[in-house]
Order: C-alpha cells, then structure tokens, then sequence
C-alpha cells in the first residue's frame, strides 16, 4: 500500500510542538499566591529545549512516513522517550529552581506539561493501533513511561514540585483519608450489591415488581448527589435523635453515614438494571434444557443462570463502583473524610496544588478499580461466550 | 397516537408551570420550612432569593450544554465521515476513558486552572458533558442500516443530503438520549459547583452542610433540585418518546 | 441504451469482474445471472457508480457515466435492491417522493406521481401513503420499493434481487405484476438475480456470469436450447426442457373442445359421447361444471348427477398460462387433457399432452 500519512499522529506531533509555547513550571513565591509562568527554555535551560524539540519534529516527520510497523514503534518508542525525559526534567528543573528561589517558593506543574502528556498520549494511541499484531512491541510503547514514572515517584524524583510538598507535608494524614476513601467507596457498593441483586432477581422474576422497582431507582438516580446527600442528612438526625441505638451504630446526620447511605442508594440502579437485564436475556431455551435434565429450581439458578448472568451483573458492580468513588469526593463536606478532605481543604486555603492531592488520586483510584472491575468481568465470562464490551 | 403525546405534553408543562410558580413564592417556602424546623432562627438562604438561585443553576446548566452540544454534535458527525474517521478511535476511546472520570473530579481538578466562580463549573460541565453526547452521537450514526444508506446513495442523495435526510434524522433519537444523560449529569454537578463559588441551588445545601448545621438551608436547596433534575428527565423522555417510528429506538446505549 | 465496454473491476488480490462487454437495448430487460460470486451484483452497481470500474467504459445513451456527478447520474436511473432500503423515518408517499424532491418537481406534480405508482404497484394509495415502513408487510414493501425506484419515471432501471426477500408465493405475484408494469412502461432494466426460473420469466437477454467473465449472453430460449458451455448446461439444470415450456403460452396450442350443455337428456349424451374418450359439461353460460366418460355416465340419471365435477381450479387451466403449468397440471392429475378456460370459467378449448410433446421435440430441432 502507497505510504499514507497518519493524522492522528501528526496531531500529537503538532500539539506536542505547541506545548513548548506554553508555560512548563510556574513558579510561585508561597503555596498560596499566584506565580510567573516559565516556559521551558527559561525554567530548564536552552539544551533541553532544543532536545525536546528535535525529538517532536522527528516525531512529525516519522507521521508522514508511512505506515509500516517499524515506524510506528519507533514513534510509540519516541514519544515515551520524550515523556520520561520531561518527568527527569520536571523534578530536576524543579529542584534547581527551588535552590535560588526564596524560601517558601513553591514550583507548579504548568499547562505546557500537561499539554506534552496529552500530545504523548495521542501519538502513543496512534502507534499503538498500528502495531495490533505485534503485542509486544504494543506492550512496550504502551507502559513503559508509565512504569519510569511510578518508579521516578517512589524514588522521590519529584520531591520538589509543590504537589509533592503538599503531600510530603501531610502524607500521614493522607494515609489516614486515602483507606477512609477506600472505606467510604467498598462499604456502599458491598451493600447495594446484595440488595441490588436481590431487587434485580425480583423485578426479572415478577411482572408486577418490575415497573415500581425500576420506576422508583429512576427516579433517584436522577436526583444529584449532593441533594440527596442533603436530604438525608435532616432525616438521619431526625432518626438518631429519636432512636438512641442508631447513634450508637454510628448512623448519625454526620460522619460518613450519610455519605454511605446516599452512595449505597446510587449504586442500586446500576446493579439492579444489569441483573436485570442479565437474568432476563438469558435464552429460555437453555433453561428449559436444564429443567428437561431434570436440575431442580435452584440448580438451573446456580450452574446456569448464575454463569450466564455473572458478566453483566460484574459490569453493574463496577458501574456503580467508578460512580461511588467519585461521588465520595462529598463525604468530606459532613466530616466523613476521604480524599474530599484534600480537595475541601486546598480549596478553602487556596493552595491548589493541595487540591490536586486529593485529586488525582481519586482519578487514578477510579481507574485501577475499573481495570479491577474488568479483569474480574473477564475472568468471570465463561468460555465461549461472548462477554458485551461496554 | 397524537393524543397520547399530547397529554403527556400537557401533564409535564402543567408540572413545569407549577414549579415555575411555586419557586417564585418565596414567602410560601419560608412558611413550610419554618414549620418543619421551628428551632431554626434564620430559614431562608440570605445570599439570594430561591428564585435566583434556581436561574442561576439553570444557567450554568444551559450555557454549559449548549456548548456541548454545539462542539460534540460536530464533532461526533465529523469523526464518522471520511474525512475524520482516522481520529475516530481516539475520539472513541477518550469518551469511553471519560467515563470512568469522576465528574466531580474534573470540577475539582478545574478549579486550580481556572479559579474560582463560574467559569470552572462551565468548563467541567462542558467537558464532561462532551462524552455522552458525542459518545451517542457516534453510535447514532454508526448504527443506521447499512441497507437503507445504500438505498439513498443509490437513488441519488450527496454524501452531504444523506447525511442530513437520513442518517441524521436516524440517529436523532439515540443522540437526544445522549443529551439527556448529559444534562442530568450536568445538573447534578453544577449543584457541586456551588462550593467553588459558581451559585446555584448547591449555595444553600452546602452552607446548610456548614458547621452550623442548618437543615433549613438543606432543604431549601435540595428539594428544589431534586425536582428540577426529575422535570428535565421528564423533559427529555418526553422528547425521546415522540420518535415512534424509529427502529432504532430499539437500541439502549 | 446502456453499454458497457471492456469493464474491470480488480480488488487489491481478487478480479471481480473481468472484461465485460455487453449492450442492452432500449426498453428490454436484460437479467445478470450466475453463482454467487461471479460479478454480477458488482457489474450492476458500476453502472450507477456507486462502485467505480478499475478499467473500461459504461455508457448510457451515448453519454458515458465517468463525466456526469454521481449523484446527478444516479437520480436518472431507478435503484431497487433487495432489502428494499426504505427509510423508516419516513412515510411511503416521503419515501416515493425522494427522488421528484431532489429533482425539484412541483409539489402537486410529486403528489399525483405518488398516486399514480402506488396504483400502479397494485396498493390503494388513500390507504397506503401516509403508512410507514415498519408498518408494512415484506411483499408491500417491495413493491413500495420499485414504486419508488420509478418514481422520477427514469428511463433505466438497476435492480438487485428485488423479489428475494419474500416468500415464493408472493414473490411470483410481483414478478407476474412487475412484467406486467414493465410491458406497459418499457424501461431498460438490468435486474441481478440468481434464480433462474425468474429470470426466464422476466428477462429479454439474459447475461451469465462466471468468476467475473461473462459466459453467455442471449434471449432464454436460446440459452436454454444452446447452452453454450459444459458451465452454462450445468446451471441451466437438466430440466431444460421444462424451464422452456415456461416460456410458452398456451395460446397457439388450444384445440376445440367438445361439449355438451348439463340439460342435455342422458340418451342424447350417450350418444354424443360415442365413441370420443369424455366430453366436458358446461352450463347456459358456457361456464365449465365438469366432465362425463364412458365410466362415469349413467343411463338411469341425468346429465348432472353422472357428470364428474372436480374442483376445477386445480384441473382447467387459465387462458394466459404458459404450458409449463398445462404440462403441471395434467401431471399432478393423471390426465392427458386439461380444459382451458377464461378469466371467468368459460371454456374455451382444450390442451392434449400430445400436442405438449409436439411442442418440446420442436426446439431439440
């Protein structure tokens, strides 16, 4: 085939190009105030700028290529290359500039950072499709920068930058909130999985539960987290005051109860919508086979529909799992902790980059309990089956 | 089968209408939380009359999704036609990886670039929004029978006329879907936008949820969004029930 | 008049369609046939381009279609395919009018034309224009679908297996409607089928295609009396002789018949009968009641009671048949005779097996 050249990729080459216009660190005199943006030339020095650019421009020029193989790894290898050299850079330049700074100077990670990680991501994405048949080269573009960045953040490479200094500076407390997120996220997805799953037995078996059932989990997944978390916060008092013992249990208008009564209530239509949904497609044909051999009732539930179902209703568990993560961000609104903590407390202060403490790593737990989630949906399809791809 | 529609526009626009009228009456508001929680000395949220605060939610949520869909509309359609379709797959794994993205993530994560006020919560309401809308605007389009775009090609129909008489119209129902989900999402993170400032009915929730417990405030905020939420998701299932015709009203996203 | 000149279409390892030439007059139907594979379906849709030729020419009245804009070629050529395509979205009459409205025909000029062609597919247009797809059985929309591939009255008309997707009931009443359409309108069509029991029926020309080539290009009868390979004999079948009956009308072949009327006294019709095998009863009308023989006739009774009165829809055969079904008909009955009737059951005459025989020993010369 004639070489064609690969858009996407020259997109990525483009942006990344245009990353270096924009300010890489920003440079603030205390945790609080606003700082001046560097760009990279000012902040690192003219080698590394003009590195880093003759690494883009043969990124560019490697897009109109063609697309054999080789060029599309060298691209992927290219593009990680200049990754884990701007995290070496990052942390370097960082502690460079904090030793002729003043004392309470604080280094920010800049939009011209960020926009080198999108534009690395693209071109990785683009390779990345192009070397399908080759997994391990595939393998290798894919997360070899990220395994140099956990490595460099363990390492304590980016020591220097104000997100680390935030963080050093409280890492017990982070500890402490980070398992109280954990908490805050397991305890309600545990429980709206039993009842979710109980309801989705019932509205798959009964005509006349299923319209209320769904009707009524409709209806409040509709209504936004923080309403709901609101309302029921008047009720649980309302409730503690005049039944002593569910103080003593901890369910209270404070504290994380709230939070986990309104995320386990969010987690229902999910888990109960895909067991639903999975009980219901089962082929009728098949458990009338298992009858026919003679299974009892229970058995065709537990060796047929069970395995059957077992993929969707995972994919409903970890639906709602992203979801609870996520919307634990509030529990720290009542007192309920979590990595919410970091992001009420940074905002309150103004530091931002106490923000991005608790932040990222929300984002970052959202998507390991995803992966998490979808091993388990793998591993759980039996063979032979087609497992849905949401 | 007109007149199932229409009753079932009238039954919402009644709702609406009443809702309208009854956010307006604030001394009505006043009343009822007052009699709810007699201890409470201060009932009604100083900053703003509710009125206000119900405009200002609405507007975020407008502003935020009008320009959602006026870039994610374009955007879904480009990325399925010739001349996009090398950047389909990434568009089409960003949405997917946009999913597991905590919405009130992005807000947080906003704020540090953007500051504090409006402009953050636009910004998160509008990004997060994107996904839904071009997530289903691209299945709306990829799904229409490959039979029936062949049948208008074959008759005569530009690439650009197909698009536009048939595809688009096909795919409606499923992208209004999208938009349907986007909005409630929306609202339901614009209530969040009030801690950083950006008003809406999340003002009185969050100061009620303050040290100094006031369920008062609670209330005030959280009731009405509560009912906006529900009305717009009647709204849009309204909406989405006049495509009858459609088979491929068949298919759930 | 279409005319397709040396045309290729290569697929990056495989020829589709390998130098074809062929001509079709105007207002005949010319039918692609072959097995599945052989480039028929591709042949087709190069001509409206939504395929392009890898090489050679198609001309169309003399204007080649590589200078004219796809779209403006394609809304001067009709388009039926076999999933018919309608749009859901939309009514018949919208879908029928798609093409007037690209064209920009006058609105009252659509509607009439809307109300013609569902007249004219035999579909009451006060009941069926406002209907939509969904709402349709498989044989309407078919119909609705060559309605609307006429419905700018193009004057070439492509199709692709458009009766394929019903049953085989339905799907002879809409051949039998659409060569009654086509003997009326006389569009040049090129249909694509692989049945060949409905390309003898319908086609002027038929085109056999093989692995790309084209093998045989001729009138039915020819073919099928002088195939012109081992390949073509094979696919025509080894029932050559019956398929060719099927392209015959009865009409040169009815003998008179004899008859007498049902209030004919028994004796007159003893002596009627004589020494003929049977005779056939028939009423003041000349409507056809049954028949009497030397078994059958009772010298005690009347006329009426010894006559044998089958059911005669499944003995007399319709004037306008072809002797394909004469031939089916004697067969399934045991007789050597059938009677012929008109539209309304007077009989007008009689078919012999004889005279059938007669017939097939003439093309084997």
């Amino acid at each position: 085939m004639a070489a064609r050249r690969d858009s996407v990729a020259i997109t990525g080459s483009v942006l990344g190009l245009a990353s270096l216009l924009f300010a890489w660190l920003t440079l603030k005199p205390n945790r609080l105030l606003s700082g001046t943006g560097l760009e990279l030339w000012n902040s690192a020095g003219w080698d590394d700028t003009v590195i880093i650019l003759v690494l883009w421009s043969v990124c560019l020029g490697l897009s109109f290529a063609g697309n054999k193989r080789l060029h599309a790894f060298v691209l992927g290898v290219l593009a990680n290359v200049i990754l884990i050299y701007t995290f070496v850079l990052a942390g370097h330049t960082a502690g460079n500039l904090l030793q002729t700074a003043p004392q309470f100077a604080r280094i920010s990670l800049g939009a011209g950072f960020w926009l080198t990680i999108a534009a690395a991501y693209i071109l990785i994405h683009a390779s990345r499709r192009r070397l399908q048949d080759v997994r391990i080269w595939q393998g290798f573009i894919t997360w070899s920068a990220l395994i140099a960045f956990v490595v460099m953040l363990l390492a304590g490479c980016f020591d220097d930058l104000a997100i680390m200094q935030e963080y050093n500076a409280r890492s017990d407390r982070f500890e402490q909130e980070f398992f109280q997120h954990i908490r805050l996220f397991v305890q309600p997805v545990a429980i709206g999985t039993i009842i979710g799953v109980l309801l989705g037995i019932w509205a798959a078996r009964s005509r006349i539960a299923e319209h209320p059932i769904f009707f009524t989990t409709n209806i409040v997944q509709t209504i936004p987290g923080l309403a709901l978390l609101g309302l029921l916060l008047p009720i649980l008092s309302a409730l503690a005051d005049d039944y002593p013992i569910l103080e003593d249990w901890g369910i209270r208008g404070v504290g994380p109860a709230p939070a986990i009564i309104a995320l386990t209530i969010y987690s229902l239509l999910p888990i109960v919508r895909n067991t639903f949904v999975a009980l219901r497609q089962v082929d009728p044909a098949v458990i009338n086979a298992g009858v026919g051999m003679g299974m009892s009732r229970f058995q065709v539930f537990y060796s047929i529909e069970v395995p059957l179902s077992a993929p969707l209703v995972l994919e409903g568990i970890r639906i709602a799992a992203i979801v609870a993560v996520g919307l634990a961000i509030l529990a720290a609104l009542i007192g309920g902790g979590g990595l919410g903590f970091f992001v009420m407390e940074g905002f309150n202060q103004g530091a931002s980059d106490l923000i991005l403490v608790g932040a990222i790593p929300i984002v970052v737990l959202a998507f390991v309990v995803d992966a998490a989630m979808r091993l388990a949906g793998r591993l759980a399809t039996p063979k032979g089956i087609a497992a849905g791809e949401s | 089968m007109l007149n199932l529609h229409l009753r079932r526009w009238i039954i919402l626009l009644a709702l609406i209408a009443a809702f309208v009228i009854l956010i307006a009456q604030e001394s009505f508001w006043g009343n009822v939380l007052s009699s709810l929680f007699p201890d409470e000395s201060e009932v009604l949220y100083p900053r703003a009359g509710l009125s206000t605060l119900v405009w200002e939610h609405i507007q975020l949520v407008i502003i935020s999704s009008g320009l959602t869909i006026l870039i994610g509309l374009p955007l879904g359609i480009w990325v399925t036609r010739e001349s996009g379709k090398d950047f389909l797959p990434l568009v089409t794994d960003l949405t997917s990886f946009g999913q597991t993205f905590p919405p009130i993530a992005v807000l947080a994560l906003a704020v540090p670039v953007m500051g504090f006020g409006r402009e953050p919560t636009i910004l998160a309401l509008f990004l997060y929004g994107l996904l839904p809308v071009v997530r289903n605007t691209i299945a709306g389009l990829q799904h229409v029978p490959r039979d029936t775009l062949d049948a208008a090609y074959g008759m005569g129909m530009s690439r650009l006329q197909a698009l536009f008489l048939i595809e688009f119209p096909l795919a409606l129902p499923v992208i209004i879907t999208g938009i349907r989900i986007s909005v409630i999402i929306n609202i339901g993170t614009a209530t969040v936008g009030a801690l950083f400032g950006a008003g809406g009915l999340g003002s009185p929730i969050v100061a009620g949820m303050s040290a100094q417990r006031n369920s008062a405030f609670i209330l005030e905020g959280a009731v009405p969004a509560a009912i906006l939420a529900i009305l717009a998701d009647q709204l849009f299932a309204t909406i989405e029930s006049m495509f009858a015709y459609s088979p491929s009203k068949q298919y759930q996203p | 008049m279409i005319r397709i000149e040396n045309v290729t279409k290569r697929y990056s390892e495989t020829i589709a369609v390998d130098d074809l030439s062929l001509e079709v007059d105007d207002g005949k139907v010319c039918v692609l046939i072959g097995p599945s594979g052989c480039g028929k379906t591709t042949t087709l849709r190069m001509i409206n381009r939504l395929i392009e030729p890898t090489s050679g020419h198609i001309y169309i009245d003399g204007k080649e279609t590589r200078q004219m804009k796809p779209e403006k070629l394609r809304r001067y050529i009709g388009y039926a395919i076999q999933s018919v395509g309608l749009f859901p979205h939309m009514t018949v009459a919208a879908n029928i009018a798609v093409v007037p409205k690209l064209l920009h025909w006058k609105r009252q000029r659509i509607s009439d034309r809307v109300e013609e062609l569902l007249t004219l597919v035999g579909l009451d247009p006060t009941e069926y224009a406002r209907k939509y797809p969904n709402q349709l059985s498989g044989g309407e929309a078919q119909r609705i679908g060559v309605a609307r591939a006429l419905a700018a009255d193009p004057p070439v008309l492509l199709m692709d297996e458009p009766f394929g997707a019903v049953d085989p009931l339905t799907r002879e009443r809409l051949q039998a409607q659409f060569a009654r359409i086509q003997q009326d309108l006389k569009k040049t069509v090129i249909l694509v089928t692989h049945d060949l029991d409905e390309a003898i029926r319908l086609a002027d020309q038929i085109a056999i295609m093989n692995s790309g080539k084209l093998v045989q290009y001729d009138t039915p009868e020819i073919i099928l009396s002088k195939p012109a390979s081992k390949f073509v004999h094979d696919f025509v079948g080894t029932d050559r002789a019956l398929k060719r009956l099927s392209r015959i009308n009865i009409e040169g072949y009815i003998k008179p018949a004899s008859s007498i009327n049902v209030r004919t006294p028994i004796q007159e019709a003893v002596s009627s009968l004589g020494k003929l095998l049977y005779l056939w009863v028939v009423d003041d009308h000349e409507y056809l009641l049954g028949w009497l023989d030397r078994r059958s006739i009772n010298k005690s009774t009347s006329v009426e009671r010894s006559m044998v009165s089958t059911d005669l829809s499944d003995m007399a055969v319709r004037s306008g048949s072809t002797l394909r079904e004469a031939l089916s008909r004697m067969l399934g009955l045991g007789f050597k005779f059938v009677p012929v009737v008109d539209e309304s059951g007077r009989l007008i005459g009689e078919l012999s097996l004889k005279d059938i025989e007669a017939a097939t020993s003439e093309f084997e010369k």
